[in-house]
């Protein structure tokens, strides 16, 4: 064994890697985009730095061309929807082989099979594909339904899509949700299974291939480190003026200090969310991103007396939302909506006045001798560290409360996804109320309803309410909106959806809009949060050095 | 014998002492130490104080302590004295298996037991163990081996002495012979043997609650340290480590000195 | 000889023992996941995990050894790990173990000298604090102090300071033991004979004291080799160091079984290793322990 050992010895000593380093919160669960993994929020970071969509966001949330320069949108006789998109013909992987429509074909068929297949499920036939994995069906079953699903290579460039129903949201979704990119279908078709996992996962001899301005080069698990170079081959390159090049290596890595490594320069960029950081000493380059995110306070509507929707309302309204964040962080957006202002589609002012929001004498009022107040409320949140100052926020939640009469006892709990949805022996959840963030995975309202319908994750119960009427109303609004082509139309739905949820329900109380705070030296141009809280490196490239005069040797 | 020497006083008094005010600061009047704690709120949890956290932090870890040091202990006493009761082949093969845990690092067997905890607990089959129990019987599955080896030695040793050949010689059994003549004799020893368990209890669970492995709740005093090591790289982050830190110190101190003491005087006493 | 491979054939049992008991824990445990806001938990995840571990297939318990023998990923996901890369991380950690080495023998010689000093001064007291202190300071204390101004700088700085936090206890331990064990044979009829006829005292401790001495030593190599192994773990996280401690933690964090059987065993028979080496010596300058069996 000691000749295994020593044999293994490679260069002792471990070498950091020259080039931009970027101290990460979590690294990557997997590198198959397809395949993904539940865990996906921790991949987007080098996901989005090495792979396009379709359609790319702008500034302004809008959809813009992507690998598809132009897209022609249909109604079939079934009712479907149809996407023809003409792909660019200039995009090259970065071995310089031509992107082609079968590179979606193969990269969405493995999707269908991969962790998130669920992500897929507007796709026309895609429901069967699930349906008969779920119940474990014969390979050659699920094969024959996958060339049934609505994902055709029309030719090289030309790419049709059917979705069952219409999506207003599916161009937006395609730009940022990264199994729909495209997979390189030449290097990937006729490998046995274990194969393609380790194409993605184990990176060597410049694969994978990469469409982004960058390509992962090495992944060292136990190092916490995942190497990306320059693609040179790129038909996206960072936009670049005089004075400014590409950077050639990235590393990626975790650190528990982080921010001790950012004052000694020797990382480059670091996210600053600790409590700690922001209150003792708040450094000069702090950079604030407003994210497309809320913080709520969630209502356990099986259990007396929340199960009464006055109750909520009431409650919704006890909760002084300016004072909940006030002094916590160097800025915030308290809000009582769940739409944040700048997503497009957001509430307007009058519709916001509209949901609950603070009326501290109003809430004392409809509260007083409502029956089961007399026992104090579980609140739940989660344990340990976080961007957002959750325990600040639950103490406050606690005490305004106590002033409307109504006692809360708080629970941190590491577990806390198992802890919500625990039952109790009589059948309604064990909690009464918790608190938690949502992301928009894409800038579309419908990314913020689909966690409170049916079949999410929600935990509140809310199903059963009034005999589950109000959550189909709530399903059959936001089909509507998803639907509609037009955008003010399907703005008015997706409002009504939020009412029902927000305001008539009062199954959520939002409290504030989060944003991220992190340090970047000044000469990276381009490395910044995205408002979905991951790390862009898209654009990411350095002001290059004045040549010093006096170094020139004649 | 008669007299405790003075180590062992003092060492003894320095842990009564940290349990008598781990109790009274951290479980009995925690809103005192709210108050007038001289080293001011914790960063990283701006409702608490500092004194706060480090106290109830230690009531947490000497309970976790005490608990796993005198459940290992116990077990190490068992088995020694099975061991020895069964004696012959029977007792070389338990060595030989006590020999095997020994050898295995604290800190690596308690990681894996407390991922198989967890994974039971995740799956609903926890047994009525919390955290606080899973780290006690995770720390007292790996630390029994140590005191068995003792054990086993001592009770050798003692059994060689000629009181005990005079009560064989009057017929007493196996079981009497232990109960009635060996034990008294060991009971200072396991005493000490426990004392010598109580440290290496506490820091293996800081160690793993370090790593973010355990789910200590409410924080023990190595959860404390483990969880606000951020603070140790800002400005002004020692006061909130350097307490945590000192109990800890104080902790191990004691219960050293104890335990060498008490297992070096009878030695000297026989 | 015979009794060095007696105690080597004994040792060796732990490392199959180490090996099925591992195995059998982990594969008794039922498999959780632990995602959030995804509603599918997918049935091949269960099936892939059965097939990584061999459950349910006779011999199951070899799988995780004919993955690594093959050259394949031990574990589930994308987090899995191959045998050249569990090699090339234990050799880091191996590495730094025998960096702190000779770094915890120079504080035991260090303060077992000191000790004996202090032993008739006022400072007595401190031969107790420091032990203590040494002990109640987690390694990842004085590693946190020392991170933010080696980590990331290379040139073996952040090993040279993983050896130094990890060496601190075991090398005053040692230094208790070989204080305790120096006093009492310096207080031995044979040193006084010695003296007495007039060897220098330099002489006496070399020849005649240090050979009785080194017995104690070797015995407290092994729990030393286990700290020190055991404490670079906590080292090489503060530190950033890709090594082997690391790799464990993270498979035990992120579950993956495989990997966590593999590398338990893979240690056990670090430790075996070890305590061969220790035997060898004690064989080589104990005559003792040649004496004793035959």
């Amino acid at each position: 064994m000691l000749a295994w050992v020593t044999g293994a010895c490679g260069p002792c000593g471990f070498q950091p890697d020259a080039g931009v380093k970027v101290v990460v919160p979590a690294m990557p669960t997997t590198l198959d985009w397809s395949h993904s993994d539940p865990e996906s929020w921790a991949n987007y970071p080098v996901m989005l730095a090495t792979q396009r969509g379709l359609t790319v966001l702008g500034a302004d949330h809008s959809v813009q061309p992507g690998l598809a320069e132009r897209w022609e949108r249909a109604r079939d006789e079934k009712g479907r929807e149809v996407y023809v998109f003409h792909l660019r013909r200039d995009v090259h992987w970065s071995d310089g082989s031509l992107l082609t429509a079968r590179d979606f074909v193969v990269g969405w068929r493995r999707a269908l099979r991969g962790r998130e297949r669920g992500e897929m499920a507007d796709l026309d036939g895609a429901s069967e594909v699930l349906a008969l994995q779920e119940r474990m069906a014969l390979e050659a079953e699920v094969r024959a339904a996958m060339e049934r699903v609505g994902v055709e290579a029309v030719d090289a460039h030309t790419l049709r899509v059917t979705l069952v129903h219409p999506r207003s949201y599916f161009l937006a979704r395609v730009a940022n949700v990264y199994i729909f990119y495209p997979a390189p279908a030449a290097d990937l078709e006729g490998r046995a299974d274990e194969e393609v996992r380790d194409y993605f996962d184990r990176p060597r001899d410049g694969r994978p291939l990469a469409l982004g301005p960058y390509r992962v080069e090495s992944w060292d698990r136990a190092g916490e480190r995942v190497r990306l170079v320059y693609n040179p081959r790129s038909a996206f390159p960072p936009p670049m003026v005089p004075g400014e090049a590409p950077v050639p290596v990235i590393t990626l890595m975790k650190s528990e200090i982080g921010p001790a490594l950012y004052e000694r320069g020797r990382v480059d960029f670091v996210f600053v969310d600790s409590a700690a950081a922001l209150r003792v000493k708040r450094p000069g380059d702090l950079q604030r991103e407003p994210l497309l995110s809320t913080y709520y306070l969630a209502f356990n509507t099986e259990r007396a007396p929340l199960d009464r929707p006055e109750v909520r309302r009431a409650l919704s309204r006890a909760l002084d939302r300016e004072a909940l964040v006030a002094g916590l962080l160097p800025a915030a957006r308290p809000s009582h909506v769940l739409l944040p202002p700048e997503l497009p589609g957001a509430a307007s002012t009058e519709e916001a006045a509209r949901l609950p929001h603070y009326e501290p004498e109003r809430a004392k009022q409809e509260l007083a001798g409502v029956a089961g107040l007399e026992r104090p409320l579980r609140l739940v949140y989660r344990s340990g560290d976080n961007f957002v100052p959750e325990v600040a926020i639950a103490e406050r939640v606690a005490a305004q409360l106590a002033r409307v009469g109504v006692q809360v006892v708080l629970e941190a709990r590491s577990d806390f996804t198992a802890e919500v949805a625990r039952r109790t022996a009589q059948g309604p959840r064990a909690y009464d109320l918790y608190l938690r963030r949502l992301g928009g995975d894409y800038a579309h309202p419908n990314t913020f309803f689909t966690l409170f319908e049916r079949e999410g994750n929600h935990q509140t119960g809310w199903e059963t309410q009034a005999g589950g009427e109000p959550m189909g109303r709530f399903e059959r609004l936001l089909e509507a909106a998803d639907g509609e082509a037009d955008e003010a139309r399907a703005h008015a739905l997706y409002t009504q959806a939020q009412e029902v949820l927000v305001g008539e329900q009062a199954v959520i109380a939002p409290i504030y809009h989060p944003d991220r705070y992190y340090r970047a030296r000044a000469t990276l141009q381009g490395l910044d949060v995205d408002p979905f809280n991951f790390l862009a490196l898209r654009t990411l490239r350095q002001s290059t050095p004045e040549p010093k005069q006096a170094e020139v040797v004649p | 014998m008669n007299r405790v020497p003075a180590r062992a006083c003092f060492g003894l008094l320095l842990l009564v002492g940290l349990g008598v005010l781990s109790l009274v600061a951290g479980r009995l009047f925690p809103e005192v130490l709210a108050s007038t704690c001289p080293l001011g709120e914790d960063p990283m949890r701006p409702d608490r104080t500092v004194c706060e956290l480090a106290f109830g932090g230690l009531w947490v870890s000497l309970a976790v302590g005490l608990c796993a040091g005198g459940l290992s202990t116990l077990i190490g006493l068992i088995v020694a004295a099975v061991a020895r009761l069964v004696g012959g082949a029977w007792e070389q093969a338990l060595l030989r298996g006590v020999d095997a845990v020994f050898a295995l690092p604290d800190v690596l067997v308690v990681m894996v037991l407390q991922l198989a905890g967890q994974s039971l607990a995740d799956a609903g089959h926890s047994g009525g163990l919390g955290p606080f129990g899973l780290m006690v019987a995770s720390l007292a599955l790996v630390g029994w081996a140590g005191p068995a080896r003792m054990f086993r030695n001592r009770l050798a040793t003692l059994e060689g002495q000629e009181f005990v050949a005079a009560a064989r010689a009057l017929g007493g059994g196996g079981v009497h012979v232990l109960r009635v003549h060996l034990w008294p004799a060991l009971r200072p020893f396991a005493l000490a043997v426990f004392l010598s368990r109580l440290p290496t209890a506490i820091l293996t669970e800081s160690t793993v609650s370090f790593f973010g492995i355990a789910r200590m709740e409410p924080m023990s005093l190595g959860r404390y340290l483990g969880t606000s090591y951020a603070a140790l790289i800002y400005e002004g982050g020692a006061r909130v480590v350097l307490p945590a830190w000192a109990l800890l110190v104080l902790l191990v101190l004691g219960a050293s000195l104890a335990s060498q003491a008490l297992s070096a005087s009878p030695r000297k006493a026989s | 000889m015979r009794s060095v491979l007696q105690k080597l054939a004994r040792q060796l049992v732990l490392v199959p023992l180490v090996a099925v008991a591992s195995y059998f824990l982990m594969a008794m445990l039922p498999l959780t996941t632990e995602s959030e806001a995804k509603r599918q938990v997918s049935p091949e995840l269960a099936a892939s995990y059965r097939r990584d571990l061999g459950i349910g297939e006779p011999l199951g318990f070899l799988r995780p050894w004919q993955k690594l023998w093959r050259g394949e990923r031990l574990g589930t996901s994308a987090q899995g790990v191959t045998g050249d890369e569990l090699a090339r991380k234990l050799s880091g950690s191996v590495g730094v173990g025998l960096l702190a080495l000779p770094l915890a023998l120079t504080w035991a010689l260090g303060f077992a000298m000191v000790r004996t000093r202090w032993r008739r001064g006022r400072w007595a007291a401190l031969g107790d604090v420091v032990p203590a202190l040494a002990f109640g300071t987690p390694v990842f204390i004085p590693a946190l102090l020392l991170a933010p101004s080696v980590v990331e700088r290379g040139n073996m700085l952040p090993e040279l300071c993983a050896a130094l936090v990890t060496s601190i206890w075991p090398g005053i331990f040692l230094g208790t033991l070989v204080g305790d064990a120096l006093e009492t044979e310096l207080s031995r009829d044979y040193v006084r004979t010695a003296l007495g006829k007039g060897l220098a005292p330099g002489t006496v401790l070399r020849r005649h004291v240090l050979p009785n001495v080194l017995p104690a030593l070797l015995d407290a190599i092994g729990p030393v080799a286990t700290a020190l192994l055991a404490g670079s773990f906590a080292a090489e996280r503060v530190l950033g160091l890709p090594y082997f401690g690391q790799l464990y933690v993270l498979a035990v964090l992120n579950k993956q079984v495989a990997v966590v059987v593999v590398a338990t065993t893979t240690f056990a028979s670090l430790l075996v290793v070890v305590s061969l080496a220790v035997e060898l010596t004690r064989y080589a300058v104990d005559p003792r322990s040649r004496e004793a069996r035959a």
